[in-house]
């Protein structure tokens, strides 16, 4: 193998673990809580197109690296907490109307300013949009707890927690 | 190795890990001279250009766990050293040609290891002493890679492993 095969075939290699690194991180992180989304609202279609679509995003993230991978973590943190928090309610205060139960919308959109604030608190300099959206996409698998306008509401909180948050941000620096 | 290569092959692999494609070239250029050197001083010339591929290409493949806070031409260096290691191993599975009596590098030698070295090899040679002839002669035959020819390559691994639990035995044995 001359110099420049080796060149590239080392460049193939790189490219390919990094590909299946994200691979493995995007299901480790989708499938959980895309199960316990399913398990816990009534929407499958709905929570199987956002585990998509967080699997999509986690993979080309952690594939492409820099700027997007340094939001994956504290997105997932972020997102972790608009996720469990619709349920947890879900779950402990049942607020039922014949066969549906859902979350008060309120609660959810509540969820998603703590949610944006802890994303934009956490998010590493030049990585908030990264960190959001995975905030947001695993947030709004649990905000369906609250129907299908909880991603909706959700999506209305994280957008008002991030703006205090960046405020915050800017005041105190 | 001079120190600003050093900086440059610990930037360019930290810069690697974080998903950073320029600093592939700059990261090639450093290290293939670099493991194709290590790798010839200790093997011969054909086995250790492969060896300094396959390093090389573990390297890549693995670049994305590397750890920016640890030493990057000792990752490297590490990476080499296991598959120089394996291709020995592969080399005496195959019964090829022995090789040349060339010494693996010790990659974390100090005097002190050296002295531990030294106790250690008084304590095998200890115990090779209260070895059968026979089993020490199958050891010998073990350790410079021409196993015994009257023998089956499975009759002889089976006389080595009786040979090195003997050893093993006989070292446990308070002295």
């Amino acid at each position: 193998m001359n110099a420049a095969t080796l060149a590239l075939e080392s460049r193939r290699l790189y490219e390919r673990s990094r590909a299946i690194n994200g691979a493995g991180l995007a299901l480790v992180f989708a499938a959980p809580f895309g199960c316990v989304s399913m398990a816990c609202c009534a929407f499958p279609r709905v929570t199987i197109t956002l585990g998509l679509f967080l699997g999509v995003v986690v993979f080309l993230s952690r594939r492409r690296g820099q700027w997007l991978a340094r939001g994956l973590y504290p997105g997932l943190v972020a997102g972790s907490l608009g996720f469990v928090l619709p349920i947890a309610c879900r779950t402990l205060m049942p607020m039922c109307s014949g066969q549906m139960c859902f979350v008060p919308l309120a609660w959810v959109v509540g969820v998603g300013i703590v949610c944006g604030g802890v994303a934009v608190a956490l998010a590493p300099s030049g990585s908030r949009s990264p960190t959001l959206l995975i905030a947001y996409l695993l947030g709004s698998m649990g905000a369906l707890a609250g129907g299908l306008a909880g991603p909706v509401a959700l999506a209305g909180g994280v957008l008002v927690g991030a703006a205090v948050g960046a405020g915050a941000k800017v005041v105190s620096e | 190795m001079e120190a600003s290569r050093r900086a440059l092959v610990q930037d360019a692999l930290t810069r690697l890990s974080d998903g950073d494609r320029e600093a592939f070239t700059p990261l090639f250029n450093a290290l293939w001279p670099l493991l194709l050197a290590f790798a010839s001083r200790y093997l011969p010339r054909g086995l250790a250009e492969d060896v300094a591929q396959q390093s090389l290409l573990n390297l890549f493949a693995r670049a994305d766990e590397f750890d920016s806070s640890r030493d990057a031409v000792s990752f490297a260096i590490g990476i080499a050293f296991h598959e120089m290691r394996t291709a020995r191993r592969k080399a005496w599975r195959r019964r090829e040609d022995p090789l040349p009596e060339q010494p693996i590098p010790d990659v974390r030698a100090s005097p002190l290891d050296e002295i531990e070295r030294k106790e250690t090899d008084a304590l095998v040679e200890w115990g090779l002493a209260r070895l059968s002839i026979e089993e020490q002669n199958t050891l010998q035959a073990f350790v410079s890679g021409s196993p015994e020819s009257k023998l089956s390559p499975t009759a002889f691994r089976k006389r080595v492993q009786r040979a090195k639990e003997r050893l093993r035995a006989i070292l446990k044995v308070p002295h």
